[in-house]
Formats: structure tokens, sequence, C-alpha cells
């Protein structure tokens, strides 16, 4: 029989070292792709997350169109080499349900009455995968709406916490999701707080949610800080190549 | 003055002093930024803008704009509006436009098909969006940037005032704009 794997050793640390409360380090850029509207590439512990925004642009097809706003299409796809075994590529149950959830986040902070008729399509890319996809990936996405320069309320940010070996942890890493009792994928507005995403797959009590939300609602916070980073150096660089395409005219 | 750049969510001003411009949104008294760029605190008018760094494009009365022909009616030609001159960023919003027969070219145009065919490539200006987008190359830098021959679809050269296909070894008649040579060295823009 195989030892059983010891997710939370006598310290109370976890298996990479980390403390109940303490995040994967986390890394965003802005601005990455060429050809995109918007774009942000994340790496979130071992996770790396690319995201493009394309739009508001006509919408196709026409019978999508909403008249009195602009709509906000998602996909969320892992790329085959993502994950250890090979992901068959394409849509799958999983992924056409977290696109639904991502782009119904994205709706509820888009002011899409400016752009009637039109899509906002947002795409995630998850090009290596260590649990919490999701949250990693809603979270560049919203860099990358930010970047595309779409009016929105604020910034979307996202982060998952659960219960490992009854310990309450934030930002479970792949064997901690896969041996834990619970994984709750959380989205908030930062300013608000309000509730974008809520997800659970597992079991907790009133209680262990209610504690666990804290201390997500908190990390999340963190997070938004980072995202602003990102788009400030964003901003920078765009203001130097201003700078210097004046310079040659 | 210092540049001050915030984001989307940020508060910027409170509504008691400014009203809500371009760029911002208010809720309960306060005014938040909705996209990311440079605030612009007006002291005259009491409006807080943010000019964004990177807007969404939208069409406005008077711009320059590239686009594919794809109908032609009797009295009107069917356009794609593909992009705004000078513009890398897609266009947001309505993208077919309609031009007149009696804006398509600076004289008076008998039959559309001598001005203008399928596929052709103009620069056009935009003469009105709402309610529906119209255009016009009555000017003499506006018209057919990219003609293809009707025959072969090979794209045509500037010859005189009208268009000639070396391969097919014929002219046709077409409104052609003044920087067709220009614009066709630089392909589709």
């Amino acid at each position: 029989m195989v030892k059983k794997l010891k997710l939370i050793d006598s310290k109370g640390l976890r298996m990479d070292g980390r403390k109940p409360d303490e995040l994967r380090p986390i890394k965003i850029e802005a601005g990455v792709l060429k050809r995109a509207d918007g774009s942000a590439y994340l790496e979130w512990g071992k996770n790396k997350v690319m995201a493009g925004v394309y739009g508001p642009r006509e919408c196709h097809p026409r019978h999508m169109q909403n008249p009195a706003k602009a709509i906000v299409r998602c996909r969320y796809n892992m790329v085959s080499f993502s994950v250890d075994d090979r992901k068959r590529p394409g849509p799958d149950r999983r992924s056409t349900e977290i696109s639904k959830v991502a782009g119904e986040a994205f709706s509820s902070v888009v002011f899409g009455e400016q752009f009637p008729r039109t899509s906002i399509d947002v795409f995630i890319e998850i090009l290596q995968a260590d649990a919490g996809t999701r949250c990693a990936g809603i979270t560049a996405a919203s860099v990358a709406l930010a970047d595309a320069g779409i009016p929105m309320r604020d910034l979307v940010a996202a982060c998952a916490f659960g219960k490992v070996q009854g310990k309450m942890v934030l930002d479970l890493d792949k064997e901690e999701d896969n041996y834990g009792e619970a994984d709750v994928p959380l989205a908030i507005i930062p300013r608000t707080e309000e509730i974008v995403l809520l997800q659970m797959d597992g079991s907790l009590t009133t209680k262990e949610l209610q504690q666990g939300l804290k201390t997500g609602i908190d990390a999340c916070k963190q997070i938004y800080q980072i995202q602003k980073e990102a788009l400030k150096r964003r901003y920078a660089v765009i203001l130097e190549e201003e700078e210097t395409t004046e310079g040659d005219a | 003055m210092s540049i001050k750049i915030v984001f989307p969510g940020e508060l910027v001003a409170v509504s008691e002093e400014y009203m809500a411009g371009e760029g911002t949104y208010e809720e309960e008294g306060d005014i938040f930024a909705a996209q990311t760029g440079e605030l612009r605190l007006d002291p005259r008018d009491k409006v807080a803008r943010v000019k964004s760094c990177n807007p969404p494009v939208e069409l406005n009365v008077g711009d320059i704009v590239l686009a594919i022909g794809e109908g032609i009616r009797p009295t009107m030609a069917v356009v794609k509006v593909e992009a705004v001159e000078g513009v890398e960023r897609g266009i947001t919003g309505e993208t077919e436009g309609t031009i007149h027969i009696s804006k398509i070219s600076e004289g008076y145009t008998e039959d559309i098909k001598k001005e203008l065919r399928l596929g052709d490539i103009i620069r056009a200006r935009v003469i009105q969006v709402k309610p529906s987008l119209q255009l016009a190359t009555n000017e003499p830098p506006l018209g057919v940037v990219r003609g293809l021959c009707t025959r072969c679809r090979l794209p045509l050269i500037k010859k005189g005032r009208s268009l000639y296909c070396e391969h097919c070894e014929r002219s046709e008649p077409r409104n052609v704009a003044t920087v067709y040579d220009a614009l066709m060295s630089r392909g589709k823009g």
C-alpha cells in the first residue's frame, strides 16, 4: 500500500513550503500579442496562461447580436500539452462550462451599452496547468480586457481556496486539489467585493465556507494589485513608444 | 503637469465636484475610471474624463476609411469597411456601408459599374454614421485604390484615368483615386 500523501506537515506548512493562507508567486505581463486588441500573459505558480481579447467588433453570427449592448463571448481552452497526460484537443464538458461561467463573470463588469450589436471575444489559453487554471485564466483575461481599452466597472480578480486534510487553505496546487477535500474558485470585483463567480468541488460547512471566503477575498485584493502593476508597466511602454514616434515626426 | 494614470475601478473624483465624462462612470456619488488611461479633470466644465491609451475604434463623420466593394445596385454600392486609414485596430460596430450613386465620383455617374466593381478596395470618407453608415468617394484622393480585373481577377495598374490589365491587355473604367499607386505598393493595409 502506498503511503498516504502528507499535504500539510507538522509545522502547518504545505508541500511547497507555503503557509495555509499564502498564494503562489504570480507574474503578469500585459500587451504580449501584437494582433490582438488586448492581451496578457500570466504565470501563477506552475500555471501558464495566455489571454487575448478582440473587439468590440461586429458580432457574427448575427442572430447572437444584442441590439442594446455588446455581448461577451469567452473561450477557455487547455492546450494538449498543458497537462501530464495529453489532453484531447477541442472543447469538452469542463472547458465549455468554464467558458460559460468566465464569460458571465466578465459580462457583469463590462459596460456593453456603449457598443450595441457587437461582441467582445475573450480567449483564454492554458499553456501549462497546475490547478486553479480558471482563476488564473479569469485574472489574465481581465488584464487583457483592460489592455484592450474596454470600458468596465473594475478589473476582476480570481483566486481559489479549499480544504486540505481538514484545514482551510488558499490557492490549491495540483496535489492539494487532487487529494484535498474541497476546492472553491472565487472571482470578485475587488472594489465592491461583489462575487462574480463562485463554484465548489467537494464539501464544506457553512462556517468553513465563510472563513474561506474571507481569506479568498483578501487574496483577490492582492492579485488586483499585481494586475494593476502589470497595466502600469504596459502604459509606461505605450507612452515611451508615443514619445519616440513623435520624435521621428 | 504630471500625468496621472488610472485603472478601471479607481476612484477619480466625486460627483459634487465633477460630472462623469468619457471613460468614467458614476456610482453612489463617486466617479470611477472605466478604462486604463490618463486622467483629465476639466476645471472649467467640471467634467472628469479618462483618455484611454488603446480605445476601441469607432467611425466618425469625416474619417478616411478603406473598404471593399461587396455589392453593386442600380443607385448605390454596398461596401464593407475594413479599416480606418492609419489605424491598425479593427472597427467597432457597423461595418457595412453604402455609397449613393451621386457621391461615388466627382462628375455625373451614369452607371456605378464604371466607377467601382466587386472586390475593389476603395478609399472613402465617412459622411454619415447614424442611422446607417454612408460613405463618399467624390474627391480626387478618394476612389478605387486597388482594382481587380473583371475577367481574370488580377490586380490592375493605373493607366491614364482608367485601369489596365496587363494579362488580358484591356483597360477598365474606374473612379481611380489619385493615390492609387502609392497604396498599391503597400498592399491591402
